[in-house]
This record gives structure tokens, C-alpha cells and sequence, in this order.
């Protein structure tokens, strides 16, 4: 008996059409190799917080520094777990819709984003420590 | 953390590269030479049914960054899942140390507490 299977949606789309009108390689996104990270952790920010007596020590500079460099790296970290889990979705739902295929992307965009800012807070961590000495972990 | 530096091939090289292409990208998206050419071209084929295209995919991609099986791409740099979570662990180990007031890699050089 024949079947009649009514294609819609982005199941209709040919592999080339994915990629150059909706993402490059997107046909190719199956299986990805997500690396598992923990989403529960302690709360570093929290814990700076309340070792606020003994921060008096510091430099205002290097106080901000360090507050938002914590700040930036649990984002980070947070941005991270919320784009794998984003993107589990779209391998669960690809041929209904790409929402949560760009939901995916705005969380590594603002992972890498928070990574970037990060960088740069630990950068001027390093350097009001030991300026003599200073080293940029990175530069661009 | 390992240190890295710009162009150096690392990961933070490469995460900044990537953040570069989103920041940045109405301009990466005019720096190739067929910006004004029309879609249209995307899915012209010649008549021996090879394409007809004189570019590559991504240098008309909609995104600046995309999502692979591996990792995040962008026109120059590719950076797998497992490195970036392995620098984002990296970057919270510093971020616990830094919270507690014990960050082995500062007080070690400067041999003074924070």
C-alpha cells in the first residue's frame, strides 16, 4: 500500500539550501560532541562578597577587577552549559525549526563574549599585582 | 590558565577570533569581494550541472559564527566544544581562587597577600 508523506517545514529543505540560506554546514549538524560541564557549581561571586572584610586591602582598581572577572567567568561558564543544552534541543527538533538552533549560537556568542571580557579583567588583575613583571595573558 | 597570545593558534587565540567575527560582523560581511552579487548566484549551476560558484559558503553566510558537530566555526578559525569547556573550567578554577583570596599564580609572584 502506498504511503503519502507530506514533507514540511525544514525537513523540505534541500542540505544546500540549509547552507547557504540559513547557516553554513547546518545540514551537516547531527551529532554534536558536546563536552559535558557541570551546571551546578558554587558561587564564586557570593564568596568574594562575603570575604569583603578582607578585601579592604585592595586597590579599588583591582577589587572591580577581580568582581567582575568572577562575574565574567561564571557567565561564561553558564552561557556554555545553556547553548549545549540549546543545542540538544535543536538535534530534537531540527526538522520542525531552527529556534533553538540560534538560541544555541546567542549563548556561545555571549560565552565567547563574556570569555573575551574576562580575559581582559584578569589581564588587569595581573598587571596591578606585578606591573614590573606584567605579562598580558593575552593581547589583541 | 595557559598564556596566549595573539595569532598564536591557542584557544583563547582562537575564542577571540571568533568573538571578533561576531563583534564585528556587518564589516566581515564586507570584506568579501561578491558582497553586492545577488542570492540568486547561490543556487545557479552551469549546464554540465557543476556549480556555478566562483566563492566559498561561508563567505555569504548569514552568521559570522556557525555551529558544527565539532565546535564553533568562523571564517578563519575552527575551536571544538571540548576546548572551549576545558578554558571555561580553567577560567572558574581562577575565578574560585580569586573569590577565596588565594590565586596561586598571583600571590607566588608577587609574594604579597592581595
Amino acid at each position: 500500500m502506498a504511503k503519502l508523506v507530506i514533507r514540511f517545514g525544514l525537513d523540505s529543505m534541500v542540505p544546500e539550501a540549509k547552507d547557504n540560506f540559513i547557516a553554513p554546514k547546518l545540514s551537516q549538524l547531527t551529532a554534536p560532541k558536546l563536552e559535558f560541564v557541570p551546571a551546578e557549581r558554587r558561587q564564586y561571586l557570593t564568596v568574594f562578597i562575603l570575604n569583603t572584610d578582607l578585601t579592604l586591602r585592595m586597590s579599588n582598581l583591582l577589587r572591580q577587577c577581580c568582581f567582575n572577572f568572577i562575574r565574567k567567568a561564571e557567565y561564561a561558564l553558564d552561557e556554555y552549559c545553556s547553548g549545549a543544552s540549546a543545542l540538544r534541543q535543536y538535534i530534537a527538533t531540527m526538522d520542525v525549526s531552527v529556534q533553538w538552533y540560534f538560541a544555541a549560537l546567542r549563548h556561545f556568542e555571549h560565552c565567547l563574549a563574556h570569555l573575551y571580557e574576562g580575559v581582559r579583567y584578569l589581564n588587569r588583575i595581573h598587571k596591578a599585582i606585578n606591573p614590573d613583571s606584567y605579562e598580558p595573558q593575552f593581547s589583541r | 590558565m595557559n598564556r596566549s597570545l595573539a595569532g598564536d593558534g591557542s584557544v583563547l587565540d582562537r575564542a577571540t577570533v571568533l568573538h571578533n567575527h561576531i563583534k564585528h560582523m556587518d564589516g566581515k560581511f564586507g570584506e568579501v569581494s561578491v558582497r553586492d552579487e545577488q542570492s540568486f548566484k547561490l543556487f545557479a549551476v552551469r549546464s554540465d550541472g557543476s556549480e556555478n560558484l566562483s566563492y566559498k559558503q561561508h563567505d555569504v553566510a548569514n552568521v559570522g559564527v556557525w555551529l558544527l558537530n565539532e565546535g564553533l566555526e568562523c571564517r578563519e578559525v575552527r575551536l571544538t566544544y571540548t576546548e572551549l569547556a576545558q578554558e571555561l573550567v580553567a577560567f572558574s578554577d581562577e575565578a574560585e581562587r580569586i573569590a577565596n583570596l588565594t590565586p596561586p599564580s598571583i600571590s607566588v609572584r608577587s609574594q604579597t597577600p592581595l
